[in-house]
């Protein structure tokens, strides 16, 4: 007489089934005075009826369609006459304001309670997190002789048997060649045809079986065929993984030989050698055009000090004549630093041949100029030096050039 | 389902699980599936009734034009009532007919056919053998409610006296239900109900 059933279902029914509920649809739920009573969502085009109930327009067409009476009270109701449009509730609602439940991966949208389950199927955030959350992954088709690969797509399984064939053939011989043995112990012929498949261990074969039989040579054949193709296969992954590991370095070098300029120019200390190489082609440039100009990299005076860079042109006012100018450049530290700035500007063009004959000049900053006031732009648009600094072709001539470089150097001291 | 139907379905679902009819083991509801067109509820039998201890199944189908149109509801577990027939467990009830309203949601029926069982409607039946005997006996009629209530609901009340007369069918090669229901339509007359059987 004893029954389980009734036992066994209160059992099932316990927390059962409410893990499946969306989330989503938890964030949108609409307080009472503006819910629909036969959708149960927020009330779209909310009317009014004369028993003072509130519906979706839709909701309470659709209903009076086979009723005639209110879906709470039961009251008679027309749709001609009992039935009035709620603007009052309908500006309150728009009124409101809801965050996208995707807020948290980043989407900072505020959106009407009607717009929101419009905008949740739209939002950009709303992306299945099929890598994260389901984690399906389809095993490589060769997998039943020895790929152990999986995908997440197909097309990234494509794309692994175009590129892996080799190493899959060598897989298929493998299975091939034991499939083999394993017939051929089973037609109880002799264990050493096993024994070759090791050949590439020649001291064990080779003192174990000198002289294998003829009737073995097919199966010899084979498995020094898959070892080549093993060993070309291995061949050719570390041909990629030196070509990768080499490319890697040569970043690596670029990187570094950024960092070593990087650090000269800030911790140069105010002294900086300006190296104009390929001189003669960027001179032609500049007599070419006279708004030609040439800037050198900032530098520093102090390591977190004031950051000037050097321009060198053809002089607007006397166009046979260089320029020879410094800029004050922005840094990240300008607000610790005191303006405008006060110092010593040297500078020395070097006579390449004759160093003893080198143009050297020594200026102070005149703190009353625009170009020694903390920089608004990132290079200060006033610069501080000499619009004649050298008449061009004597600088050609007289040896300051060699290699087709001339050298710049610029001494800046704080005082 | 059409969209309004499982929105809807989704939100009462949450609404049912929140309510304190749940929390006090009144009413269950669960999911038979993810398609959200058919659930399992649960009541339980109401206190000074005889179905009082008994938990009973009901199997809830929600139309496609649901909230238009009311679930389908019928009990699973077997039950002696006036409004439930006895054989398919469908129920005699006007909000799940003509009296439905978009309104009601599937808490307010569950307890709504839970308050059926603690007021049933003799002059509206479902089953008319059941009815008859709460217009003529209504003594008997509890005692055989109690009697279902135990065996198929899980009830606490074991009347002997009646498994022993199943229990005698049993023993004449009935089969047991078939034995239970000639029992309880024939007033548990032993020789009507055998009768009845082996006409």
């Amino acid at each position: 007489m004893d029954r389980s059933k009734p036992k066994n279902a209160s059992e099932g029914i316990a927390p059962m089934g409410i893990t499946t509920i969306n989330d989503i649809a938890d964030s949108n739920q609409p307080e009472s005075r503006y819910e629909c009573p036969v959708c149960l969502n927020w009330l779209r085009d909310p009317v009014i009826t004369t028993c003072g109930h509130k519906f979706c327009n839709s909701c309470i067409t659709s209903w009076l369609q086979n009723s005639g009476h209110c879906p709470i009270d039961n009251i008679n109701l027309s749709m001609k006459v009992d039935i009035f449009p709620d603007n009052y509730t309908k500006r309150e609602i728009q009124q409101q304001r809801m965050s996208c439940p995707f807020a948290d991966k980043g989407c900072t949208l505020k959106v009407t309670p009607l717009d929101l389950d419009a905008h949740i199927a739209a939002c950009e955030y709303n992306q299945p997190e099929t890598s994260n959350q389901i984690d399906i992954k389809i095993p490589c088709s060769f997998q039943a002789v020895g790929c152990k690969e999986t995908f997440k797509s197909q097309e990234e399984m494509n794309a692994h048997l175009h590129n892996e064939t080799q190493s899959h053939m060598s897989y298929i011989l493998n299975a091939y060649s034991e499939m083999k043995i394993n017939n051929d112990m089973n037609a109880s012929i002799d264990p050493k045809e096993q024994e070759a498949m090791i050949l590439w261990e020649p001291d064990k074969n080779e003192g174990q079986n000198p002289a294998p039989p003829i009737t073995n040579m097919g199966t010899l054949i084979r498995a020094l065929y898959e070892r080549v193709v093993v060993l070309e296969q291995r061949n050719r992954e570390q041909d990629i993984v030196i070509a990768n590991i080499s490319k890697q370095l040569s970043a690596f070098a670029v990187a570094k030989n950024k960092q070593n300029q990087d650090m000269l120019l800030r911790y140069c200390m105010g002294n900086y050698v300006w190296r104009i190489d390929n001189f003669q082609a960027r001179l032609d440039a500049m007599l070419k055009d006279h708004y030609k100009m040439l800037y050198s990299p900032g530098f520093y005076t102090s390591p977190n000090g004031y950051r000037f860079c050097v321009r060198l042109n053809i002089s607007p006012q006397n166009p046979l004549c260089f320029a020879l100018h410094v800029h004050l450049m922005k840094t990240e530290y300008d607000d610790c630093l005191e303006w405008p700035f006060n110092g010593r500007i040297s500078f020395a063009m070097i006579n390449q041949y004759e160093p003893e004959l080198s143009q050297r000049d020594t200026m102070m900053s005149n703190s009353s100029l625009i170009a020694f006031r903390k920089p608004t732009t990132e290079i200060c648009v006033r610069g501080f030096g000499y619009t004649e600094y050298a008449v061009v072709s004597n600088v050609v001539k007289n040896g300051f050039v060699k290699e087709d470089c001339l050298i710049v150097r610029v001494h800046i001291k704080c005082v | 389902m059409a969209n309004i139907a499982a929105k809807r379905i989704k939100r009462e679902f949450k609404e049912v699980m929140k309510s304190e009819e749940v929390a006090g083991g009144a009413i269950k509801l669960e999911l038979v599936d993810n398609s959200w067109t058919e659930l399992q509820g649960t009541i339980a039998g109401p206190p000074d009734t005889p179905y009082e201890g008994g938990t009973f199944l009901l199997e809830i189908k929600v139309p496609e034009t649901y909230p238009f149109n009311p679930p389908k509801i019928r009990f699973i577990t077997k039950i002696w009532h006036p409004n439930v027939s006895s054989v398919t467990g469908a129920i005699c009830l006007d909000i799940l007919k003509d009296q439905w309203a978009a309104a009601l949601t599937l808490r307010t029926v569950l307890l709504s056919i839970q308050a059926l069982l603690s007021a049933a409607e003799p002059n509206d039946p479902q089953d008319a053998v059941v009815a008859k005997q709460y217009r003529d006996n209504l003594f008997l009629f509890n005692l055989t409610a109690r009697h279902w209530t135990n065996v198929y609901a899980g009830g606490p009340s074991n009347i002997t006296d009646f498994n022993d007369m199943v229990q005698r069918l049993l023993d004449m090669g009935v089969e047991e239900h078939q034995a239970r229901v000639a029992l309880s339509t024939y007033d548990w007359e032993l020789e009507r109900a055998t009768e009845q059987l082996f006409s």
